[in-house]
Order: structure tokens, then sequence, then C-alpha cells
């Protein structure tokens, strides 16, 4: 006994290390909150507080003499992050073509990055870390549990700018969506609905994950297509995100003989969906995904995407405007591995209406009322072509999102756009 | 139909492997690998990483991952931590697994790719062949699971059955004594055990890996499931854990027929399938063991040493107590007010923490359904709220007394168990809980739960940082006098008999059910007044932060802290709000799993020192400072914790 007990002595100093390391942590935690969290942003600070009287007078939150903090509220990991990190590299992509371009009133943009993991409650954390404690100017916003954060962020009056999925967008009036707003309420549009029956699907069935952009966008496309006259067979929006075990839907849908399938689901997942109904002996004519037009896609997927549509609401690639080479040539330069896949497209675009929106805001000291308040009154932002129509934010405030959508088939393992690349343009479903 | 049997033989498959690699660690070392589940989403993430990140062959990327690297690491583990366990009490044997389960997945997250892959290859990557059987399409990866458990369910029974190394192990798992008299080393049998039950979780990992993806929360959800195969072979019979596999992967898919396409019975009744069945074959054994005599009777918990094992004169208890409450308050002057935030909700989940100390710590239960018992309070604070007008503090209350008869039916079904079969019926009840109750649709609201306003009481609001912190502290403090007076109470002194030895407190007549079933009736209450204050301080009651699997997680901090102290429980919850919002914001984000792994680490550390950090160092400083002069060490003092106790 008394050998081990001489053996244990040495152990017996780790949980007091444990403890005083964790107060050490603490204590330079405490400490650095004063004087900002890592070096650069100290110099930061300490420009902006001696720079008062030189030059700048700006003493705009997050706003320095050669610098503008943007933050960026994103699912970074769990399964979300294969959808919400791509429109991270976009966004980023275009913020360093403006940085390496001279950046905005000789000022470059910094973007600090927060990850929400998906969860409502991280992201509240999150949006106040990015506020509170960064200091950032504006959010840039891609993630689906935003319910926390956009309410805390309308107090705080910080100008937000992202992926207009949720109802969120169309309730704050200081959130702008690449693609314009959202309605407060789910609404259906005539868009989808009509554009499947003209393929010329009679059955459709639904199949998406129990997440709030997934069930929307099922019940819209439910009531759209039901108005455009066809019958919605099955519609199922309780797998857990990140499923690819679709084997009893699967079953369920060819054996009610569905002939079109809509999959608002991760690419992958879709694809592996699109799979199972096959397994299971279904014969479809259509089969629509609403994301994941992406050379990837492409690659991984070789003869199963054969035939399959996807819709997106900005001018596809294969139209080959100005403004797709100057994008795919900055992804060329500033992020080389990732591809111009449909997400990186809008968060390229949500990079575009940050720049519109600093600009807005007075490029001599953007504050964040002006941001607000004048980028409302845009009513022509197109980003360079990629909008066809552009975003008049005023008016299509509260409006449902995905009004107009663009669509393409692959034909012989390339992406073919539909309607000789024009949007297809619906209205509200009227409920009467 | 027939793809719906297909689909089934798959996930029975899977559970097959994994089930029958648990059993055969268990029999071998009488330790219950908790683990299980996360050594499958090590390996399988590794044979990811191998052959689509780094280009390997599909079979050389499996021969290493599966063939090589798993059985070592089921060697390491069995030699660095489960042969020194193997003689240890129940409760440390599963704290110790616990803190693996917890540790292993970040640690492969972290080693291997940090991103989760969509649609992740398995042993055959897309276009994955496929073949007609009998009218019913096969693909490889399917056929591949058939085979798997086919020939894993073979090669075992044959094994024990005709060769030397099962006779061996045989004797060993029958009389281990004996068979080292007979000059047999049964630390060679267990350790081999041990290789190849890692083995076949890697194997059921990347088996699992084109089903699921690599979500390590779904992977370990649906490898717990497999514990109820384990359950139904009542942890040692190989064809009936083999049955009980297929039948539950049947049962799961074939309940689709007869379920409505949405809604909340679509979602609940396929998952909580395989715990159902589990509470009712552990009911089912209670009661049998019970007429025969309590065959499994709990052993003494080493985690229940009473921490006043030489108690600290006054004079230092009230410098240690002046000290707290001057650190409660100079906290907010030091901290802004995000920090004050995230220490504050850490406190609020303290509270729910002091539920451990008093069902587990002081009642020697492992409970693993605290973290639902919270969510109870916080869920139905926030329905009574959000669709009743309740003003927030009456709505916590009495929405932590609703969470009162739930965990009196959790005692009351689990009172005849021991302490493996109480951990694994409070698990089962804990996903269920996530399943059932809080899947349904006005609850969840698609994850995204329903608003809890902060409290206030008479026109005062607590909505800023500091009054919540001032709050919770205060909640805090009552919480934490309750779990002391109970400590003192007659039902205090009960468990401290049943810690000892419950046969003999049942044989000078002591009420045992009741002292259990009043510990966990106040248990809940404070989890419910503590999920309550944690959801409130981030405005929404949420499903997913209060999941089974976080409050494994809850447990393993719980017990790093001190499982016995009040005071450690406050700090594990400071810890477990504050570490991960550290790491955010000062690491990389590609550390931002680090905290987790260091939540498990603890707990395997504390495996070796039950009482935790707190206790421990307390126990030191009062040893350096020779203010503890009735023992000169704590540490080898691991006996008659009763004697202090009464």
């Amino acid at each position: 006994m008394r050998g081990v007990t001489g053996g244990r002595a040495g152990r017996r100093w780790l949980p007091l290390l444990a403890v005083l390391a964790t107060v050490a942590l603490v204590a330079s935690a405490c400490g650095d909150d004063d004087g900002g969290g890592t070096a650069s942003e100290g110099d930061a600070d300490a420009a902006s507080g001696s720079g008062g009287g030189g030059n700048g007078e700006c003493d705009s939150p997050g706003v320095s003499d050669d610098q503008i903090k943007i933050g960026q509220l994103s699912s970074l990991t769990t399964p979300a992050a294969a959808f919400y990190g791509l429109h991270q590299a976009g966004f980023k992509a275009r913020i360093d073509k403006l940085n390496d371009d001279g950046g905005i009133g000789g000022r470059q943009v910094v973007i600090e990055t927060a990850d929400d993991a998906a969860d409502i409650n991280r992201a509240t954390t999150a949006a106040r870390e990015l506020v509170e404690q960064q200091d950032v100017f504006a959010v840039m916003v891609a993630s689906s549990v935003i319910a926390g954060p956009a309410s805390y962020l309308q107090d705080e009056g910080i100008p937000v700018v992202g992926y207009n999925v949720n109802p969120e967008w169309g309730v704050y009036d200081n959130m702008f969506g690449y693609s314009g707003s959202n309605s407060p309420e789910p609404v259906a549009t005539t868009t989808g609905g009509e554009f499947l029956t003209q393929q010329g699907v009679e059955r459709l069935a639904i199949l998406g994950y129990a997440q709030t952009s997934a069930q929307a966008a099922a019940e819209g496309m439910q009531e759209s297509f039901e108005a455009a006259g066809g019958e919605v067979v099955y519609n199922s929006t309780d797998a857990p995100i990140g499923t690819s075990e679709w084997t009893t839907q699967a079953e369920e849908i060819a054996s009610r003989g569905a002939d079109g399938l809509y999959l608002p689901i991760q690419t992958q997942n879709a694809l592996a969906a699109a799979a199972a109904v096959r397994q299971a002996g279904g014969d479809l004519k259509v089969t629509l995904f609403p994301a994941g037009y992406s050379p990837t896609t492409l690659e991984q997927a070789g003869d199963t995407a054969e035939g399959v549509y996807f819709s997106m609401d900005f001018v596809p690639f294969e139209v080959q405007l100005p403004a797709h080479q100057e994008m795919l040539n900055a992804l060329e330069q500033y992020a080389p591995d990732t591809p111009p896949a449909q997400e990186v497209a809008v968060g390229w675009i949500i990079g575009e209406l940050l720049i519109r929106g600093l600009q807005e805001a007075g490029e001599e000291c953007p504050t964040r009322e002006a941001f607000i308040e004048n980028l409302r009154q845009v009513s022509d932002f197109d980003a360079n072509g990629l909008l066809d129509p552009p975003v008049d934010f005023e008016a299509s405030f509260g409006q449902p999102y995905g009004l107009c959508f663009h669509y393409v088939k692959v034909e012989g393992g390339e992406f073919v756009p539909v309607n000789d690349g024009e949007p297809i343009c619906g209205e509200v479903v009227d409920e009467g | 139909m027939n793809v719906l049997i297909v689909s089934g033989l798959v996930f029975g498959g899977i559970y097959a492997v994994a089930s029958l690699g648990l059993v055969l660690t268990y029999v071998s070392s009488r330790i219950f690998n908790f683990a299980q589940g996360a050594l499958a989403f090590f390996i399988a993430l590794l044979f990811y990483e191998l052959n689509t990140e780094r280009g390997w062959s599909t079979w050389s990327a499996a021969l290493v991952a599966i063939g090589v690297v798993a059985p070592l690491l089921g060697l390491a583990l069995w030699a660095v931590l489960f042969r020194r366990l193997s003689s240890a009490p129940t409760t440390v044997q599963l704290v110790a697994t616990i803190g693996l389960y917890v540790a292993i997945p970040p640690i492969a997250k972290t080693l291997f790719v940090a991103d989760e892959p969509s649609l992740p290859p398995g042993f055959f990557s897309a276009p994955v062949p496929e073949v007609d059987v009998f009218g019913v399409t096969l693909n490889a990866n399917q056929i591949a699971v058939f085979v798997s458990a086919v020939v894993v369910g073979l090669a075992l029974a044959l094994t024990l059955r005709f060769t030397m190394f099962g006779l061996t192990m045989r004797g060993v798992v029958d009389h281990r004594p004996l068979a080292s008299v007979m000059g047999i080393n049964p630390g060679v049998v267990t350790a081999a055990a041990w290789m190849i039950g890692t083995m076949m979780a890697g194997l059921a990992g990347v088996l699992l890996t084109p089903v699921l993806g690599l979500n390590e929360v779904s992977f370990s959800v649906l490898l717990i499931s497999s514990f109820a195969a384990v359950v139904v072979g009542r942890l040692r019979s190989f064809t009936w854990t083999f049955v009980g596999a297929l039948g539950l992967g049947l049962a799961q898919t074939l309940v689709t027929k007869v379920l409505p396409e949405s809604g909340w019975m679509a979602r609940a009744a396929r998952p909580s399938i395989p715990f159902v069945v589990m509470i009712l074959f552990l009911v089912a054994y209670g009661l049998v063991l019970h007429r025969r005599g309590g065959e499994e009777a709990p052993t003494t918990a080493l985690l229940t040493r009473t921490p006043g094992t030489g108690v600290a004169p006054w004079y230092a208890r009230v410098l240690i107590g002046v000290a707290l409450v001057v650190a409660a308050f100079l906290i907010p002057e030091l901290l802004t007010s995000f920090w004050l935030g995230v220490v504050a909700s850490g406190v609020a989940v303290g509270i729910a923490l002091l539920s451990l100390v008093l069902v587990t710590g002081e009642g020697g239960m492992i409970s693993l359904c605290q973290i639902s018992l919270a969510g109870i309070g916080a869920m139905g604070a926030a329905q009574l709220t959000e669709f009743y007008g309740w003003p927030n503090i009456p709505a916590i209350l009495v929405a932590a007394l609703a969470a009162v008869p739930f965990g009196v039916l959790v005692a009351v079904v689990s009172l005849r168990l021991g302490e493996l079969y109480l951990a694994l019926a409070t698990l089962s009840f804990a996903v269920l809980a996530d399943n059932a109750l809080f899947s349904i649709d006005r609850i969840d609201n698609l994850h995204a739960g329903q608003p809890l306003p902060r409290p206030s009481l008479f026109g005062f609001d607590f909505d800023s940082d500091v009054r919540f912190y001032f709050l919770a502290l205060g909640v805090f403090a009552v919480a934490a006098l309750l779990v002391l007076n109970v400590r003192r109470s007659t039902t205090g002194l009960t468990l401290a008999a049943i810690r000892s030895s419950e046969v003999a407190a049942r044989t000078i007549g002591v009420s045992t059910e009741r002292a259990k079933v009043a510990t966990f009736a106040i248990g809940a209450f404070i989890a419910g007044v503590g999920g309550g204050l944690v959801a409130s301080f981030s405005g929404r009651a949420t499903p997913p932060s209060f999941n089974a699997v976080i409050g494994i997680v809850w447990l393993a901090v719980v017990v790093t802290w001190g499982l016995r102290s009040v005071v450690g429980a406050l700090l594990a919850g400071v810890a477990f709000s504050l570490f991960p919002a550290l790491f955010s914001a000062y690491i990389p984000d590609s550390y931002a799993e680090v905290p987790t792994m260091l939540f498990g680490l603890g707990a395997i550390i504390v495996a070796r020192e039950p009482r935790g950090i707190v206790a421990q160092t307390v126990g030191h400083w009062r040893h350096l400072l020779r203010l503890d002069r009735r023992r000169d060490d704590n540490d080898t003092v691991a006996v008659e914790p009763s004697a202090q106790a009464a």
C-alpha cells in the first residue's frame, strides 16, 4: 500500500494543475476583453481610438481608418456545413477580390467568422460574440437556425445580409436577402408547380428533411403543384438532417405510382433518394432538385444525374455573362479548390450585396443606420446581371422566396438551360 | 415489402456485428463498453480518411483500419484502462467507458477529416453494383452487411465451441480464478477479446457509413440502439443477441408500413422501438431477479466515498465560503456582458447538474436521463408561457413539478436494477424523451423550439446578463442547500446505508425504495428548474439542447469536477458553458472539438480518482497545509464510507 501511495503522489498534482490552468485561461480571457482579442485587433482598436482626431473621424462600430469588420454567422460544422460552407467560400472570394481592388472607401473588409453548429442557442451566442466581442459593423448570415440571432441583431440595429430562406428575412427590416426577402408566413408561388406540370408530371412525391427551410419548400411545392392541377401523392419531411437511408420512403413513393420527385435536401442525399426510388421500382419522369447545381454533382453522380432538373434563382453559368466570367476568375484566384457550385454563386452574390450596402452606407464614414435605410431604397440590385429580374428591396419586403426561377436539365453529362436561360416567373398562389 | 425486409435486415445485421462485439468484451472482462459506438465512429472515419481523402484502395484502407488499427486500439485501451478497471466497481467502469464515449469522436474528428462528408462510401463506392435476388434489387453494400453478420456470427460460434482459444475463453468466463490455477493467463484472453471486439465495432462502423453518413450523433444513437440486442441476450448469450439484433432491425423498418407518412408518430415510433424493448426486458429482468433474491445486487460504488474523510476545520470552511461569495460578486465587475452571460448560463446548467450530485453522487444511482428531466422543465415552461400566457417564473416552477412524476417513473422502473442495467434504463428513458416527447410538433417546432423569455418577478426584470447571473446564483444556492439538507436527512442517511450495502440496509429494515424514489423526485424538480433557467437564458427551449447524447457529456463533466460536491456542480456547469465559448473565441475552428474531448478525458482520469477535481484538490491542499491531521493520506482510504457517513 505504501508503495502505491508513493507512486500516486505525483499524479495528485494533475488536478491541481488543471484547476490552475482553468483559472489562468479564464483570467486571460477576461483580460483580453478590454485589450482586444488578438494583437491585430488591438492595433485596430488603437488606430480607431487615436485616429479620432485624424482624417477618419468615424466612430461607427467596427470601422477603423483602414478596416471595416464584418461578422459571418454560418453553420460551419455538422451536416449543414456541407451546404453553408460553400456559401462561405463564394462570399469570401468576392470580399478577397474587393480588398485586392482597394476595398471600400480605402478600407479593407475583414471577415470574422462564427459557427452556430446548426443549433439555435449556439447561434444566439455566436451572434452576441460577433457583435459584443468582435465589434463587427454588419453580419452576413448563412444558416437555417436564425430565429434567435435575428431578433437579437434587430434589437441591436445591426445590418444583416445573407441567404433568405427563413421567414425572419421578411419580418425584420434590418435583414437583406441576396434574392430579396421572404414571407413571414409560408406562402406558395405558382412557379414550381407550373414548371413541373409543363414537363408532364401528374403525380408528385416530395421528400425532405425535418428542417424549417426544407419543410417550407415542401409545403410550398405541394400547394403550388396542386394549384397547377397535379396530385401530390407523397409528402414527408420527417427524416433527420443528413440521412441517406431512404428505403422505407422510396418503397412508399414507388408503390403510389409517383411520376415526379421533388427533393429539397442536400444533393448527395437527394441522389441517394432518387436511386432508392429506382431501386424500389419507381418510374420517374422528372426529378427536381432545388439545390446542387454544381459541376461536382455531375462528377460524382455520373449517369445517375442524367435527366435530373435543377432550379436556381440566378442566371445559370451556361448563359456565360461577363459577371459569370468575373466570378470564375475570382474563384480560380482566391479559392482554387472551390467548384462553381450553386451555393458558391449565392455566397458570391451575398458578397455583392454587402458591397452594395457598404457603398450605400456612406464611403467616408459608413453607419449602420445608413446601411439599413439606404439599401432598403435600392430597387435595381442585379449583382452585375447575375440576378434576373433585379431585386427591389422595398417592394419585395415580405414577398415569398422564389417567385422567379431558372431551370437547367442534365443532358449528356452537361447542364442545359431550360427556356434559353430566361427565368420562369410565377405569382403568389391565390388561397381562394 | 421485400425492400423493407432487406432494409430491416441491413440495420439488423449492423446491430448484430456491433452487439456481438459488445457481448464478447463484456463476458470476457465484465466491462460493458459504452463506447462501442464511438470506437465504430473512430474506425469508420479512419477508413474514410484513408480510402476517400488519401485515395487508398478500398481493401487496403479496410485492412489497415479494421484489421490493424482497430485491434491495436482495443489492445491499447485494455492495457491502459480496462485492465486496471476489471475489478473496479461497475459505476467506475461505466464512468470510464462513458468518458471514452465522449472523448473519442472529437479525437477522431480532430485527427481525421474535420468536415462531415456528405454521402461517404462504404466498402463499395458509387456507382454501387447492384444485383437482383428473388426480384429485389440489392446493392453491394447491403450484401456486405449480410455477409459480415453471418460470417461474424458463425465465426464466433465456431471459435467458442471448437477451438482451443474458445475453450480457454469459456474457462476464463466461467471461473476466472480456476482458469488461472489451470495455467491460463486470463489477461491474454481478455486482451484478445478487446481486440476482436474493437474490430467488430470498426466493421460495424464501416458497414454503417453508406447507410447513415459519418455524423457522430446519428452514428452513436444508432449503435446505442444495438444495446437493446445485448440486453435481449442478457449480456451473455451470443445467439439471443444475434436474434434480438435482427428482430430489432426488422421491427424498425416493418413498422413503417402501419405508420402515417409524416407527423409525430412517423418520427417517433421507429427510433423508439429499441429503447422500449430495452426497458421492457430490463423491467422483466428486475422482477425475475428480485424473486431470485437479487442476483445482480449493486456493488458498493467507489464513487460514493464520503468527502467527509477528515472534515476541514470550521475556519477553513468559513474561509472557503467567504472566498466563493467574494468571487461571485467580483465576477460581474471583471467580465464583459458577453462573458458574464456565458458564465450565467453555466450557473444555470450547474443547477441542473446538482440533480446529478443528488441522484448519482448521494444516491449512488447512475442516471443518464437528468438532461431529459431538465428538458421537460425547459420545454414545459416554454409551452406555458407561449401558449397559455403564463408569467415565466410560475411556468418554470410548474414545469419543474411536472418533471417529478417522470423522475418517479424512472425510479420505480429501475428500483430493482443493478448499476449497469440502471444506466441502460435511464439512457433509454432519455432517448425515448428525445424521440417521443420532445419531437411533438408544438414542442419541437422543427428543432427551433418555442421562445421562453427571461424571468421577471413582481415587475422586476432579470433581462440583463448581470441580473440573470445573480438570479441563477441565487437559485443555485437554494438548490444546493436543498441537496445538502437531503444529505443530512433520514433519506440521506438511508442512501449512505444503501451505498455501503443495500442488502445489509434492507436486512435491518431500512426502506430503500422510498429513499431512492424520493431522491429521484427531488432530483427531477431541481433538474427541471435548472433546465428552465438554461432555456430562458438563451430565450428559447429547443430539443437539441437537451439531447440524450449531451446528457452523457453532462455526466462526464460533473464526474470530472466532483460528483459528491455542490461546488463541483457549479464549476462543472460553468466549465460546460465556458470552455466551448473560450475555444470558439480564441482558438481556431479546427480545435472546436477539444472541449468535448477534455470533458471525456476528465471522466476517464476521474475513474481512477473518483471524487473529482475539486475534492481531490481540496484534499491535496489540506494535506499540503497540514489542515487535515486526522487522515494522513486521502488517497489510500477507499473503504468503509459508511463509517464516516454515519
